[in-house]
């Protein structure tokens, strides 16, 4: 059975596609199959983070979730293989799971912005035979019938949008709502994860899981009371994982990663946000953990 | 649209008929040619034919048709929460004809077909018949999300 984990934040910058992409390895070495999803379309990211950037073929070639969004819409042609739209992300040798990468598509090419321009106008206009709702779902259920993963993680857009609130009302089993310690990004949050818990769902869904995460925290920044309320008021149980200056270039720590150069040593470059985004990592995912010092 | 509403109350059948058989001709046409413009062509439609089923008796065949043209008009319009809404209502009457009755029926299942050709995989994952629920819960909570919606 799958589960489908949205990552979430109100505001940009708190580092969520980084933590899709850290959680995607790390579920992937657990044995896990995952496919990760980039749904943050008109500022997609997973791809880079992912070390794919460069090699994504030009839109028009199937690539990518606005690519398969078209597709499903244009009558007649729902029946492609997801598998055009996909990419397979290379992991140590040994490791058990796989990861398949869904990127939004070519961006930043200009051909990735006219699809995105079509995908849009296409769902104004398509009020008819329904649209978005359907065509996510149906991207989703595809997803679970092509690829039969154990994970789908979708990268949901930033603030308040119509597909992020498919993505995570409707979509998600679990939301991960990431938030910097800055008070308007912790109050924003909360109104967001208000609306998450009164959101309806389809009869066969469980309850929606909502988990929190504050980011990029910097030493002090949880000692003002305003800060410590708006945080109690969130949730009773917010995960932190601190702000790592020590970590220059967020493509080539993951790319460490995920070629098995863990930053084990006093002094390693990430060493306190490695350690401290798998203690979040266990205790968010306890069946698909390895400890620490077997990574 | 909704000032149309807002009229319509104060139109005779005959006038009402009459915009009704103007209405259906014009979605006909833009539907034909693939206009975005039909989808509120057809709701217009539908707006005529609820008003004209308000004033007239289920048994009768001037009510029937306006039944069944209410909730047709709603489905081509892509307003299925209208359409069921309408449906609901119109299939509680006894004395609709069992006609009329089961043409509402074939209605929406012609429609439910439509989209499982459309949506093949989440048909199969039995998702698409719980979308409709859903749709009227969410389309009556406004504090959700309502660009989702």
């Amino acid at each position: 059975m799958m589960e489908t984990v949205a990552f979430y934040s109100y505001k940009g910058g708190v580092g969520r596609t980084l933590l899709i992409a850290i959680t995607a390895q790390l579920l992937a070495k657990s044995g896990r199959r995952v496919v990760a999803l980039d749904l943050d379309l008109e500022a997609p990211g997973l791809a880079q983070k992912l070390g794919k950037q460069g090699s994504l073929p030009e839109s028009g070639a199937l690539i990518g979730a606005v690519d398969a969004l078209l597709g499903i819409l244009a009558t007649g042609s729902g029946n492609e293989s997801l598998r055009q739209a996909t990419v397979e992300i290379a992991l140590p040798s040994g490791t058990k799971g796989s990861l398949v990468l869904i990127p939004a598509g070519s961006a930043p090419l200009p051909a990735y912005w006219s699809a995105l321009e079509r995908l849009t106008k296409s769902l104004r206009s398509d009020d008819r035979a329904s649209g978005l709702v359907e065509a996510v779902l149906e991207l989703q259920a595809r997803i679970a019938t092509e690829f039969s993963p154990d994970f789908l993680l979708i990268d949901s857009r930033s603030g308040i949008t119509e597909l992020g609130g498919l993505a995570t009302s409707l979509l998600a089993d679990r939301v991960v709502c990431l938030t910097s310690a800055a008070p308007e990004s912790i109050e924003g949050t909360r109104v967001v994860a208000a609306a998450l818990r009164a959101a309806p769902r389809l009869s066969s869904q469980q309850p929606l899981r909502i988990e929190f995460l504050l980011t990029r925290v910097t030493p002090g920044a949880l000692s003002s009371a305003t800060v410590a309320r708006l945080i109690k008021e969130l949730d009773n149980n917010v995960a932190v994982l601190p702000h790592d200056s020590t970590v220059a270039d967020d493509e080539r720590m993951l790319s460490d990663w995920r070629e098995g150069h863990y930053p084990l040593q006093d002094g390693d470059t990430g060493k306190d946000l490695f350690y401290a985004t798998h203690d979040w990592f266990s205790r968010a995912f306890p069946r698909c953990v390895d400890s620490p010092s077997e990574v | 649209m909704t000032d149309m509403a807002s009229i319509l109350p104060g139109l005779t059948e005959d006038e009402l008929d009459s915009l009704v058989s103007i209405a259906i001709h014009r979605a006909e046409i833009l539907d034909e040619a693939q206009s975005p413009g039909a989808s509120d062509a057809w709701y217009e439609v539908m707006l005529y034919e609820e008003r004209l089923a308000t004033i007239t008796q289920p048994e009768e065949v001037p009510g029937g048709v306006a039944r069944v043209g209410a909730v047709t008009a709603a489905l081509a319009a892509g307003r299925r929460i209208e359409a069921l809404r309408l449906a609901s209502r119109y299939l509680a009457e006894d004395s609709l004809s069992p006609e009329r009755r089961a043409t509402i029926q074939r209605a929406l299942h012609e429609d439910q077909e439509r989209l499982a050709l459309r949506f093949p995989a989440l048909a199969k994952s039995g998702r698409l018949a719980e979308l409709e629920e859903w749709r009227v819960k969410a389309a009556t909570d406004l504090r959700v999300f309502p660009r989702a919606a």
